[in-house]
C-alpha cells in the first residue's frame, strides 16, 4: 500500500472516530439538556425520538352497555327505574317481566335515583354532568335539572317540617349537595367525608351517607373514613362516626325499630406486609354498625374463615323479614344478614379475651342465613317489601336479578340488552370487579382501584421483603400510553403487570392469563384519567401554568432542564416515560430511580410521593423537596407554589 | 337374601360405559374408581396401609351399576394396592400398591380406562395416598421408616411425573398424612397437634410449594384420630375420625362446616356407629360412602339427608374406597415462592402476647427462644432473638427445619412455650399473628415494629445451654 494511501486511511479514521466521539459528546449533552439526567444511562434515541405521541387510549370507542346503576320502585311496586349510566338512559321497567314501559335519554352518565312517590317525581344523578336531573315518574318526561358538586352519584329524598329535601352525594367533590325541589335548587352543600357514595334517611327525616375513601393520613397510620349524619333542613352535620381501619363504602341502609344504620365496608389492613392472603391477612369484607346517636361504631365481619364475599356495595333491610341484603360486588352473590341474629351476636362479648369481634372471621356463620349467587357484580338493590322481591341491578351483567324475599331463591333475570356482545373492554371490566382471580376471592382489581382509581392507601409487599418499599396505591386511570409501569418503572406493559408476576405477590392464586389478561389490559387502557378538579381557565391556573413550563425562576435566574417541570412531565400525557430521583428516597426503600407518573387527574390523586408521604400537593414542595430535587421551588413564594397546585389540579 | 334387582345391582361391575367410548373419554358418569379388599379380611380405616390394604386388595374401575360388565382391573401385577385417586383430565389415575407384601408401598400411576400400572415413586420406607395437583405434579404421604424418632416421622412430599426430584413439602417434627387438594388450591392434610397430651391430630393446610402452613380445623374435635379429609359440596369437609388409641378404633364419617371447622364435628350419619371405611365427595351434594352391608362394605350414594342409596357391592370383597370418575373444576394452581438457592426464611410475629390463654399481667416478655428437635426427643436451641416494644420479631430462620418457640422475659422465665411444628421454606417470609392467637381471627391492620429495620439473626442463647 502506498504511503499517501495509508495517510488517507488514517485520516479517515481518525475523522470518523473525531465524529463518533463528538456524536456522542453531542448526545450526552443533549440527553441532559432534555431529560435533565445527569446520567444518560437507560435513556436512548429511541426512549424520546422512536415514541410516537401516544395516543389517549380512553378515547378508542367501544360498545356501550347500560351497565345498571341505581334503582328505584313505584310506590304500588309495579314498576322498577333503572339507571343505566353506560347507555346514557333512565328505564322504567314492569316488575313482573320486565317489560319496558318507557326509557329517556339522560345525558351525561345517569348514575343515582331517588323517588318522590308523593311529588310523583324521578331525581337522577348525571355523574358525568355534575348535575342533577328531574323526571316526571310516569312519563319519564324531563322537568329541569339543577347544578351539584362533582360527579354526584346518589341522592335519598327526605322530608321535614314540612320541607322536602334532596341530599345528593357528590363523590369527587367529597361533599353533599342540600336541594330544594320547588323549585329544583340548590340550598348548600356541606362537607361529607371522603368520596360520599350512599345516602339513607332516618325516620327523623336526618340523612346518612357513607363515604367510599378514608381520610388522607399518615401512611403508617390507620386508614379512617366516616360516616356523614346531617340535618338535611337545618342544614348542619350532625355527626360523622370513624370507620376505622375500613373504607369502600358504598351503601347504607337503616336498620328498623333502632337508630342504627348499616353499612357495608372493606376492613383494610394495608399496615401489615402482605405475606398471605389467608385469614383475612389483606383485607376483609364487613358490616359496620352505626349507633347515630352515640356515634358507636362495631364492624362484624361478612366473610368467612375460607370464603370470602369480596367489595360489599349496595345494602337494603327489609322489615318485614328482619333481614338485610348485601350486595357483594366482587363475589357476585348477596349475603343475607339476619338482624335479630346480628343482635344478639352484638350484645355477646367478642369470642376471643381480648380481641374485638371486627376481625373474627368464625362470626358471620352466626348471623349471615344465605349467599345468593348473582351474574357480575351486583352493586345496587331496592326492595319492594309487600311483593316481597329483591331487585339487584347486576352492574355488568346488564341485567336486574329478582330474588323472593321470602324463600331467598332467584325468581327471575331481568334483561336489559339482548345484543349487547361481547367485546374486549366490557369482559376486562368484568375479570376486573371479580374477586375469582384473588385467593379465595378476598379482593378484586376493584378492591384497590375502586373505579379504577386508587384508594389513597401504601401498601408493603413483602416481595422486597417486610417494611421495604412502602410503596403508594398508584390510579389506573389514564395509564394506558404511560409504560413503563409500577413505581420502579420495571414494567414495560400493563400485561406484564397485570400477569404472573402479579399473581405471586398479590393474588397468591392462579395468574390471570390468556384473553382474561388481554381483556383486563383493553379495560384498562379505556379508564379515562379522572377529570381535573378545577377549571384551567382561572387566572391562578393560567399563572401556575406559565411555571410549569418556565425557563427562569421566578427570582428570573434559569433554571436547567433539571429543575423545569416539563422535563419530566411533558404534555399531553405530563410524563417523559422515565425514571428519576427527586430526592425522596426513605431509608427502606431501594436505591433505585422511580417512575415519573403522569399527571393527568392528580388533583384527585391524594396522597402524592411514591410512599404517600405527602398529603397534598402543596407538601410535595414545602415539606418533601429540601434540596431542590424534585424542582426548584425553594426560589418559589406561597403564591406561586398556590398557582402552581391550581395548575396541577386543573390537569 | 339379596332381591333380584340387588343381585343385579350387585353383578352390575360393567365396564361397558367407558369401553363404548373406545377410550377416548372415562368421565362417564357412574364410574367409579373402587378399592377392593378380600372379603375374608378384616376392614380397617386407619393409618397403617398394611392393614387398610392386606394382599388381594386391589384397584378397579367399575362402570354404572346401570350398564353391566365385568370391572377393570387398574392394579394388575400387584400384590396389594388402594387409595386411588383421579387426575384432574380424568384420563390417568394413581394409587398407592406394592408388588410384594414385603416391598414398601409405592405411588403407582394408571392410564384409564384399562392401562397398566406405571410406578412413579422408589421410597424406600414407602409411600402412600396420592393426590393430583394442578401442575401435574402428585403429592403424597412419605411414610416413616419405622423404629425412626423425631423428624422421621410420615410427612407429604411431591412428585413431577415428568422429572426425578421428590420435594419434601411439609418439615414439621409430627406426622402428616392424608392429603387432599381443596377448591382454593391449598392441600388440606392431617398433622399432628403440636405439643398435645395425650396426642391429638387436627386438619392443616399448605400451599402446593409447602408454604404457609396454616392450622385448618378439627382442632377441638371428640376424636383423636382422623384420615381422610375431603372437601364436599354444601361448604363442609367430610373425614373418619376414630375416638381412641386402641389397636382397632372405629371409624366414623364426621364432617365440619369451613364457615368454622374449629368446631366439633358432627357425624354424617347420626344417630349410628357407623364402622365407616371411605367417604368421598361427589359433583352434586351426595357423598360416595363405604359403608358395613349384609357381610362385606359396600358402596353407598347418602344424600344430604342421610338418605343412603347402594351403588355398588361384590359380596367376595369389601369395596373399601370409592371415587366417582366424573370432571370436577380443577382448583387454581397457586404460584410458588420458594427461591432454590435460599437456605433460610424470614419469620415475622406480629404480637407474641396475641396469646390464648393471654399471658398474665405481670408477664413482661423480652426475647423469643427459637428450638429444633434434638436427639432422645430433647429441645436443641438454635438462638434467640429480642422483641421490639410492640411485641413483633422478624427473624430470619434455617428453612426446611421444624422450629419452636419459648417465650421469655428479661430473666429468661419461661411465659409460653410451643414445640418444634412450624418451618419456612427457602425464601419463604412467614407470618404468624401471636403466639397462639384465637382460631379464626384476622390480624390487626398494625405495622408491626420489627418491619422497620433489616430481618434479626439469631443470637446464642444466654447462659450457653443448647440443648436441654
Amino acid at each position: 500500500m502506498t504511503r499517501p494511501r495509508r495517510l488517507i486511511i488514517l485520516s479517515g479514521c481518525l475523522l470518523l472516530a473525531g465524529g463518533a466521539w463528538a456524536a456522542v459528546a453531542w448526545s450526552r449533552e443533549h440527553i441532559r439538556s432534555v431529560t435533565g439526567r445527569s446520567d444518560p444511562s437507560g435513556v436512548s434515541c429511541l426512549s424520546c425520538h422512536g415514541r410516537e405521541v401516544p395516543d389517549f387510549t380512553w378515547e378508542q370507542s367501544h360498545p356501550a352497555h347500560p351497565d345498571p346503576a341505581g334503582l328505584a320502585l313505584s310506590g304500588d311496586e309495579t314498576r322498577l327505574y333503572v339507571a343505566c349510566p353506560g347507555t346514557g338512559e333512565v328505564l322504567a321497567l314492569d316488575c313482573r317481566d320486565g317489560e319496558v314501559l318507557a326509557r329517556v335519554e339522560v345525558p351525561d352518565t345517569p348514575f343515582g335515583l331517588a323517588l318522590d312517590t308523593e311529588a310523583g317525581r324521578l331525581y337522577v344523578t348525571c355523574r358525568s354532568g355534575d348535575r342533577v336531573e328531574a323526571l316526571q315518574a310516569s312519563t319519564l318526561q324531563r322537568l329541569g335539572a339543577v347544578e351539584v358538586g362533582r360527579e354526584p352519584v346518589a341522592l335519598a329524598v327526605t322530608r321535614r317540617d314540612g320541607f322536602t329535601r334532596l341530599v345528593v352525594a357528590n363523590s369527587r367533590s367529597d361533599d353533599v349537595s342540600i336541594l330544594g325541589t320547588e323549585p329544583l335548587a340548590e340550598i348548600t352543600r356541606l362537607t361529607a367525608g371522603r368520596g360520599p357514595s350512599a345516602v339513607a334517611v332516618t325516620p327523623t327525616g336526618d340523612a346518612v351517607v357513607a363515604n367510599r375513601l378514608a381520610r388522607v393520613t399518615d401512611p403508617d397510620r390507620q386508614a379512617v373514613s366516616e360516616v356523614t349524619v346531617l340535618d338535611p333542613v337545618a342544614p348542619r352535620i350532625r355527626s360523622r362516626p370513624p370507620l376505622h381501619s375500613a373504607h369502600l363504602a358504598e351503601g347504607v341502609a337503616l336498620m328498623p325499630g333502632s337508630n342504627r344504620a348499616l353499612v357495608p365496608v372493606v376492613r383494610t389492613r394495608n399496615l401489615l406486609p402482605i405475606t398471605q392472603v389467608a385469614r383475612g391477612w389483606v383485607m376483609t369484607s364487613a358490616l359496620a354498625v352505626c349507633d347515630l346517636r352515640t356515634g358507636a361504631v362495631a364492624q362484624v365481619p361478612l366473610d368467612e374463615l375460607n370464603a370470602c364475599y369480596a367489595d360489599p356495595s349496595g345494602v337494603v333491610v327489609d322489615p318485614a323479614t328482619r333481614r338485610a341484603f348485601v350486595a357483594s360486588g366482587g363475589g357476585d352473590a348477596v349475603s343475607v344478614v339476619d338482624l335479630d341474629g346480628l343482635r344478639a351476636f352484638l350484645a355477646e362479648p367478642p369470642r376471643v379475651e381480648g380481641r374485638s369481634r371486627d376481625d373474627d372471621l368464625l362470626a358471620a356463620r352466626r348471623y349471615v342465613v344465605k349467599r345468593i349467587p348473582t351474574g357480575a357484580n351486583p352493586r345496587h338493590m331496592a326492595l319492594a317489601p309487600r311483593s316481597g322481591l329483591l331487585f339487584v341491578a347486576e352492574h355488568l351483567g346488564d341485567a336486574v336479578l329478582v330474588v323472593d324475599t321470602r324463600t331467598l331463591k332467584v325468581r327471575s333475570r331481568l334483561r336489559l340488552v339482548t345484543d349487547a356482545g361481547d367485546d374486549p373492554v366490557s369482559r376486562g371490566a368484568r375479570v376486573f370487579a371479580s374477586a375469582r382471580f384473588t385467593f379465595q376471592g378476598q379482593f378484586s382489581c376493584r378492591s384497590c382501584h375502586p373505579e379504577g382509581h386508587a384508594d389513597g392507601l401504601t401498601y408493603d409487599f413483602d416481595i422486597d421483603g417486610p417494611g421495604r418499599n412502602i410503596l403508594e396505591n398508584r390510579s389506573l386511570r389514564g395509564v394506558g400510553g404511560t409504560a413503563p409501569f409500577k413505581w420502579n418503572g420495571k414494567n414495560p406493559s400493563l400485561k406484564v403487570q397485570c400477569g404472573a408476576r402479579f399473581a405471586k405477590v398479590l393474588t397468591r392464586t392462579a395468574p390471570i392469563h390468556g384473553r382474561d389478561l388481554d381483556d383486563l389490559v383493553a379495560y384498562i387502557r379505556s379508564l379515562p384519567p379522572v377529570p381535573p378538579r378545577t377549571p384551567g381557565s382561572s387566572a391562578a391556573a393560567a399563572r401556575g401554568r406559565r411555571l410549569f413550563f418556565a425557563e427562569r425562576g421566578p427570582d428570573g435566574s434559569p433554571l436547567t432542564p433539571r429543575q423545569r417541570c416539563s422535563t419530566c412531565h411533558p404534555p399531553p400525557l405530563y410524563t417523559n416515560g422515565l425514571t428519576a430521583d427527586v430526592g425522596t428516597r426513605a431509608d427502606s426503600d431501594d436505591p433505585r430511580e422511580l417512575d415519573v407518573p403522569h399527571l393527568l387527574g392528580i388533583g384527585s390523586s391524594a396522597p402524592y410521593l411514591h410512599d404517600g408521604r405527602a398529603r397534598t400537593l402543596e407538601e410535595i414542595w414545602t415539606v418533601y423537596n429540601p434540596d431542590d430535587l424534585h424542582g426548584a421551588t425553594s426560589t418559589y413564594s406561597k403564591h406561586d407554589l398556590n398557582d402552581l397546585v391550581e395548575f396541577l389540579r386543573s390537569l | 337374601m339379596r332381591s333380584p334387582w340387588q343381585t343385579s345391582l350387585l353383578l352390575a361391575s360393567a365396564l361397558a360405559a367407558c369401553n363404548d367410548t373406545g377410550g377416548e373419554a372415562v368421565m362417564t358418569p357412574g364410574c367409579l374408581l373402587v378399592t377392593q379388599v378380600p372379603a375374608a379380611a378384616e376392614p380397617w380405616a386407619g393409618e397403617d396401609p398394611d392393614l387398610r390394604y392386606p394382599p388381594g386388595s386391589r384397584v378397579v374401575l367399575v362402570a354404572s351399576p346401570r350398564r353391566g360388565a365385568d370391572p377393570v382391573l387398574l392394579s394388575e401385577g400387584l400384590a396389594a394396592a388402594g387409595a386411588p385417586a383421579l387426575a384432574p383430565d380424568g384420563e390417568r389415575a394413581a394409587f398407592m400398591g406394592l408388588t410384594r407384601p414385603e416391598d414398601p408401598w409405592q405411588i403407582y400411576l394408571v392410564d384409564l380406562p384399562h392401562g397398566r400400572p406405571e410406578r412413579l415413586t422408589s421410597r424406600p420406607a414407602g409411600a402412600a395416598d396420592p393426590v393430583f395437583l394442578p401442575d401435574g405434579r402428585v403429592v403424597f404421604t412419605a411414610l416413616a421408616q419405622r423404629g425412626k424418632g423425631p423428624g422421621h416421622a410420615p410427612h407429604l412430599a411431591a412428585r413431577d411425573p415428568g422429572g426425578e426430584q421428590v420435594e419434601r413439602l411439609t418439615h414439621g417434627a409430627g406426622s402428616a398424612t392424608s392429603p387432599t387438594l381443596i377448591a382454593d388450591g391449598r392441600i388440606l392434610f392431617v398433622g399432628d397437634q403440636p405439643g398435645a397430651d395425650p396426642p391429638r391430630q387436627a386438619l392443616f393446610t399448605i400451599n402446593p410449594d409447602g408454604t404457609c402452613l396454616l392450622p385448618y380445623g378439627a382442632h377441638h374435635a371428640g376424636a383423636p384420630r382422623l384420615r381422610r379429609p375431603r372437601e364436599a359440596p354444601g361448604g363442609r369437609v367430610v373425614l373418619l375420625a376414630a375416638g381412641g388409641l386402641r389397636a382397632a378404633p372405629t371409624w366414623t364419617a364426621v364432617q365440619l362446616p369451613t364457615s368454622n371447622p374449629f368446631q366439633a364435628p358432627r357425624p354424617l350419619l347420626p344417630g349410628e356407629a357407623a364402622h365407616c371405611l371411605a367417604v368421598e365427595p361427589t359433583s352434586g351434594e351426595g357423598l360416595l360412602m363405604c359403608l358395613p352391608y349384609e357381610d362385606t362394605h359396600a358402596v353407598f350414594t347418602v344424600d344430604p339427608e342421610g338418605g343412603r342409596t347402594l351403588l355398588f357391592d361384590d359380596d367376595s370383597r369389601h369395596e373399601v374406597e370409592a371415587v366417582r370418575v366424573e370432571g370436577r373444576p380443577t382448583p387454581p394452581a397457586i404460584p410458588g415462592v420458594i427461591q432454590e438457592d435460599a437456605a433460610t426464611g424470614l419469620l415475622l410475629c406480629l404480637d407474641v402476647k396475641d396469646s390464648r390463654p393471654p399471658l398474665p399481667a405481670a408477664a413482661r416478655p423480652a426475647r423469643v427462644r427459637v428450638t429444633v428437635p434434638g436427639a432422645e426427643g430433647r429441645l436443641h436451641t438454635l438462638g434467640e432473638v429480642p422483641l421490639e416494644a410492640d411485641g413483633s420479631f422478624l427473624v430470619r430462620v434455617p428453612a426446611d427445619q421444624s422450629l419452636g418457640f419459648e417465650l421469655l422475659d428479661a430473666d429468661g422465665r419461661l411465659l409460653r412455650s410451643v414445640p418444634p411444628f412450624l418451618w419456612v421454606r427457602p425464601g419463604e417470609i412467614r407470618s404468624c399473628m401471636g403466639c397462639h392467637p384465637g382460631h379464626g381471627m384476622a390480624p390487626h391492620n398494625k405495622r408491626p415494629q420489627a418491619v422497620s429495620h433489616a430481618p434479626l439473626t439469631l443470637q446464642p442463647p444466654e447462659g450457653g445451654d443448647w440443648t436441654r
